[in-house]
């Protein structure tokens, strides 16, 4: 079972790495959230939790943020700062998490089969 | 910096499965890391070199206190609204969550030759690469005696001293203060802070508060302070914007500046900034601060030392959010070059950015916030503005989201 599991990841890799998709860059741009939202988007307080959120949502609501017209709260500005590439990318990432932390192992993250699913992006306005 | 494209490849390969299947045996040591400075740099880049680096990199952090005091809320000790216990973190707690060396001791020099931390106590600590985030320090300003005159920039006891100083205060006193010249830590930070000392002084009585800004205008947030100035504090807050601090009578409690002498019962002078002292005397500074490039934060003068927060000095604000923001950058970085894997190759540079998000208490109970990102600009190399958006004033809202806000950054960075 685990060979397998390795294998099919390994495949999904080079085939991620061929295509440029650099693992950790989503990563990287996810932790900037993390500063208001808790490390992996695990929130403590009011604040809402990203990470096990799903990536057509979490895009979806970032985009809606980053169009209004009169960006009116901090997440409506900090949405501005980022192009619709990223925006997808951050979704990626904490689509890639469990709900639960306890249920994280770090470097556990982005299951290339989950990033095939998020690939299909309905909304294609730029 | 040139990669070909076959280095980027199997760099790219390579470093993806370090990354992601751990079950591959590690061939090479440890990296051996050094981070000087606890604060929300230091701690956040300790943390998440740990964090994403696992056993690959070895993390020892040096700080003289076993805790560090957050500057973020420390106005709210000065309304005696919040205790510095309240913003104390044990820097202990990196090591048991995250594996994190905490050495207590202070980083007096670093010698970049033979790859090694001096500490006070006589004790070295050898490095593959150093991430030196000390903070910052003051400028001199003659006659200054800040056991006397506190700045309550870096909190801790100046912050308590400037506090019991307050407590002091009765009807008609007069609060002095004065705004360092930018770029310096916390960039709403000092009109925060006026706001707070004219809420002080009409509790005591009324009074009169007078802020002496060696900028020639508010540095952020400029219509809220503005505002607040006038619409709460019209008739306590005096604002003389390109007041250079010239020398302070610590005993007699006057400062002369280029628009005139002032004397009051209280005197907070927050004088000019520089890159900490470790920082200073390794040779990693061009002026007041240190040149680094943003896509790693590796020194422009000094190879394997990165420098991260307010000693840094790309134009991204002095704050502890944009620090915390920056160590994330460095930590992928010095992963990814401990790996062999690439740091400057396309994707990564059209994905650099930082952000940086914070509150300002305008009263007791209401707050007013900034937000801003950056991105690289691959065409200097330097980090641009890409967005900055403020509150339309303050509300009560926003003193309630304050706090979770600060917990959240709390948590990321040294729990």
């Amino acid at each position: 079972m685990r060979p397998i599991l390795i294998a099919g990841l390994l495949l999904g890799l080079i085939a991620q790495a061929s295509i440029a998709h650099d693992p950790t860059i989503n990563r990287l741009l996810a932790s900037h959230c993390a500063q208001c939202h808790g490390t992996d988007g695990y929130a403590v307080g009011d604040m809402d939790s990203l990470a096990g959120e799903s990536a057509k949502d979490l895009r979806e609501d970032l985009r809606d943020m980053r169009r209004e017209d009169q960006p009116e709260n901090i997440m409506d500005h900090q949405a501005i700062g980022y192009t619709e590439e990223q925006i997808a990318r951050i979704a990626r990432f904490y689509a890639s998490l469990p709900d639960d932390r306890d249920d994280l192992h770090e470097n556990d993250f982005e299951d290339p089969e989950e990033d095939e699913e998020d690939e299909e992006d309905d909304d294609h306005d730029h | 910096m040139t990669i070909n494209r076959r280095q980027f490849v199997q760099g790219t390969l390579l470093g993806g499965l370090a990354g992601l299947v751990p079950v591959i045996g590690r061939a090479q040591a440890a990296e051996r890391v050094v981070v000087i400075g606890g604060g929300f740099a230091g701690a956040s880049v300790a943390k998440y070199l740990r964090l994403w680096g696992d056993d690959r990199i070895d993390v020892t952090l040096v700080d003289p206190n076993p805790n560090h005091v957050s500057c973020v809320l420390s106005n709210l000790i000065l309304t005696r609204q919040l205790e510095l216990s309240d913003l104390s973190f044990p820097l202990s707690e990196l090591d048991s969550a995250y594996g994190v060396r905490v050495v207590q001791g202070t980083a007096v020099g670093l010698d970049t030759a033979a790859r090694q931390v001096q500490l006070d106590n006589g004790q070295q600590l050898g490095f593959d690469r150093a991430v030196v985030a000390p903070g910052i320090s003051f400028m001199d300003v003659p006659g200054l005696d800040s056991a006397k005159v506190p700045h309550a920039w870096i909190a801790g006891s100046s912050t308590l001293l400037l506090r019991n100083q307050l407590d002091g205060l009765t009807a008609g006193n007069t609060v002095i203060m004065t705004i360092p010249a930018a770029p310096y830590r916390c960039p709403p930070g000092p009109y925060e802070r006026a706001c707070l000392l004219a809420d002080n002084v009409q509790r005591a009585g009324g009074g009169r508060v007078i802020v002496l800004d060696a900028n020639d205008h508010i540095q952020a947030e400029r219509e809220t302070f503005e505002r607040a100035f006038s619409e709460l504090y019209g008739d306590t807050l005096e604002y003389y914007p390109a007041a250079q601090l010239e020398a302070v009578d610590s005993d007699g409690l006057r400062v002369f500046t280029s628009q005139g002498e002032f004397s009051g019962d209280v005197v907070n002078v927050i004088p000019n900034q520089q890159a900490g002292s470790v920082v200073r005397n390794s040779g990693l500074t061009d002026g007041r601060w240190a040149p680094v490039d943003p896509v790693t934060y590796e020194s422009a003068l000094q190879e394997g030392i990165y420098i991260l927060g307010d000693s840094q000095g790309t134009s991204q604000p002095k704050s502890a959010h944009m620090a915390s923001s920056q160590a994330k950058v460095c930590a992928d970085a010095i992963i990814r070059a401990a790996s062999g894997m690439p740091t400057h190759h396309t994707e990564r540079l059209e994905n650099i950015t930082t952000n940086s998000a914070c509150y300002s208490p305008i009263t007791r109970d209401q707050a007013s916030w900034l937000t801003a990102n950056f991105a690289l600009d691959q065409g200097t190399g330097n980090m641009r503005l890409s967005h900055i958006g403020a509150s339309d004033g303050w509300d009560r809202e926003s003193y309630r989201d304050m706090f979770d806000w600060a917990d959240n950054l709390f948590a990321d960075v040294f729990r």
